[in-house]
């Protein structure tokens, strides 16, 4: 099972991205189920220990914005993890400290235009947001396929 | 020369606050106290706007316990509509609130102090969180997770959604519970009960190492305040108020909760944005009171469920005006939530279709009390022929334990903190205590665990004469 986990607020313009993307490739991709979330929690690890492989997609506010980075994930242990603030890296350490198993993991970071109050993309982001998903796709079964 | 000392932000609580402690010539504490230093602002921003929205808005003022809110606000609004909800409608409620209740402590006890608890007071600060307790102990860390897993499932089949629910409205809940959803609750209960038993029988192995923690935070005396049912049992959702005083003596009982500002007065000091209640017969800062588990506990004449009640057993032979026993009381009210969601689910009309009383407003004022994880929580509403919010006045649980919380850090601080020397121990245990009563300043919109805490010893001349870095 491929865990898509899109995280980031509702109300905050762009930095909803990550749960718009990760509802819509768990549309598109037969054997992937989808967690949207607000921020990342603790809870994560569990469900994240039960994948054989996790995407998380979040918005960023750093780069040329309407561009993705794609990027390899490895487990951590601990760094600062309470309730608000929890990294994918250190997710993956729980995973495997608790349950026993990280699976691969890449991260999405889609550089955002406007992280101002509303409760929709921006135009802009809605514009290309179709092609972005088309991208994040290819990208998802070239690594996966792969196994890299 | 006399000097401060401060921790700012206080760390490993929900919200922000920081701690200052006034050092005499000598070195030793002088005075300490509690700062809150954020704003929230609710009070005044919701006037003007229509009552109905008021459980939906003042949900917002919590990620951690938006049910709490939502259930107080919800019944200030029956208040407003003059109506008595469907008893269905009530069991429903309590069964999202104790949900919340057991999530909520959860957090506090596995998340937030449990490394404390594990690792030690004097353990590295890199070490002291969640992941470092998962690498010591992993069935600890495992259990914490899965309870908060099931306590926010249960908040998303009845509620809809984990954080801020909308299925609580004015008059009832929006939607009756179906036979699916029931038993799917009532799945989890044996697990939940099995991982309370488990987690209590540890936390009662390790209490001897903190018998030095427990007697230096038992050094306040307060009241207790909380709401009980008929029978004096512990009571989450309704009932009346019962005061008792630090040998848990009864001063006040059966007290009305919405003749609440007969008997709590509010206090402003200049230190803090949070306002400071008391127990107005006593005076201010006599009728000092504390709120919560420890609370709870304290003034109940039982528990009201078995396991519950086997566990208070114990909780009687401590000392419960230690604040460090918050940490027990909250262990027990967990295994307390599991056992009582079953009884509500097993009642014979929870599957009714009449949960919901539909009313204009018939009153221009409505106070609405619950149970929160943190204490007593009071809404009180007034609105105009429009229906309209007028005035909110709101008492948080937090608010209620702030006098103690203040008073907390400077008892222990007088214990621990030696003005010549700080160490990273030291401003734990007074961090700790505040810890211990889980404030909850604000848990909406904060990342306290991305900021630094820094702590500087300063002459009167600006001078750092120590600091210490986390």
């Amino acid at each position: 099972m491929l865990l898509i986990i899109g995280c980031g607020s509702l109300v905050r313009t762009d930095d909803a991205v990550g749960q718009a993307m990760a509802a819509a490739l768990s549309e598109r991709i037969a054997s992937a189920e989808a967690i949207r979330c607000t921020q990342l929690t603790p809870e994560l690890a569990e469900p994240i220990s039960r994948a054989d492989a996790v995407v998380f997609i979040d918005a960023s506010a750093e780069g040329e914005p309407g561009t993705m980075r794609f990027s390899a994930l490895a487990p951590e242990n601990g760094g600062g993890a309470f309730t608000h603030h929890v990294t994918p890296a250190s997710l993956l350490g729980a995973a495997a400290d608790l349950y026993g198993h990280a699976p691969l993991a890449r991260l999405i970071a889609v550089v955002g235009w406007s992280f101002n109050y509303g409760a929709a993309l921006s135009p802009q982001m809605e514009a290309i947001f179709p092609a972005l998903v088309d991208r994040a796709q290819a990208w998802i079964k070239s690594i996966f396929k792969n196994g890299a | 020369m006399p000097k401060t000392i401060t921790i700012d932000p206080v760390t490993r609580i929900e919200g922000h606050a920081k701690i200052t402690i006034q050092l005499d010539d000598s070195g030793a504490v002088a005075d300490a106290h509690f700062h809150v230093t954020q704003l929230r602002g609710f009070e005044k921003f919701c006037e003007g706007r229509p009552f109905q929205e008021m459980p939906s808005l003042m949900a917002r003022i919590c990620g951690i316990c938006p049910v709490s809110h939502l259930v107080a606000s919800a019944k200030a609004c029956d208040a407003l509509l003059a109506v008595r909800i469907p008893e269905t409608a009530a069991h429903l409620r309590e069964v999202l609130n104790l949900a919340q209740i057991a999530q909520s402590h959860a957090l506090s006890f596995f998340y937030l102090s449990s490394p404390d608890l594990l690792l030690g007071m004097d353990a590295d600060p890199a070490q002291r969180h969640l992941f470092g307790v998962a690498q010591a102990q992993p069935q600890l860390a495992r259990d914490g997770i899965r309870l908060r897993q099931m306590g926010q499932q249960i908040i998303e089949m009845l509620g809809g959604k984990r954080i801020h629910p909308a299925w609580v409205v004015p008059g009832g809940v929006n939607e009756p519970l179906t036979a699916d959803k029931r038993d799917a609750i009532r799945a989890f209960v044996p697990e939940g009960i099995a991982i309370m038993e488990r987690t209590l029988a540890w936390y009662r192995g390790v209490l001897d190492s903190y018998a030095e923690e427990i007697e230096a935070f038992s050094a306040l005396k307060t009241l207790f305040m909380g709401l009980i049912n008929r029978q004096g049992q512990l009571e989450m959702y309704d009932g009346v108020i019962r005061i008792v005083d630090s040998e848990r003596q009864i001063i006040a009982d059966g007290l009305a909760p919405e003749n609440y500002a007969s008997f709590i007065g509010e206090a402003v000091e200049k230190w803090s944005f949070l306002k400071s209640p008391f127990y107005r017969p006593m005076g201010y800062p006599d009728g000092t009171y504390r709120v919560g588990p420890l609370a709870r506990l304290s003034l109940v004449d039982s528990m009201g469920t078995p396991r519950a009640d086997e566990a208070l057993g114990f909780f009687r032979t401590l000392n419960w005006n230690s604040a460090f026993h918050y940490h027990y009381a909250r262990l027990i009210e967990i295994l307390y939530c599991f056992e009582k969601i079953d009884r509500l689910l097993n009642e014979p009309d929870i599957l009714s279709s009449r949960v919901r009383a539909l009313a204009a407003p018939n009153s221009t004022e409505g106070i609405g009390v619950s149970e929160a994880p943190r204490g007593t929580l009071i809404h009180h509403y007034t609105i105009d022929d429009n229906g309209l919010i007028t005035r909110a006045n709101l008492i948080i649980a937090t608010g209620h334990n702030n006098l103690a919380m203040d008073r907390s850090v400077y008892e222990v601080a007088r214990r621990y903190i030696d003005g010549t020397k700080l160490t990273e121990g030291m401003l734990n245990r007074v961090e700790a205590v505040i810890r211990a009563f889980d404030p909850c300043l604000s848990c909406s919109t904060h990342a306290v665990g991305q900021m630094p805490l820094q702590l500087q010893l300063i002459a009167p001349d600006g001078t750092v004469v120590d600091e210490i870095r986390r």
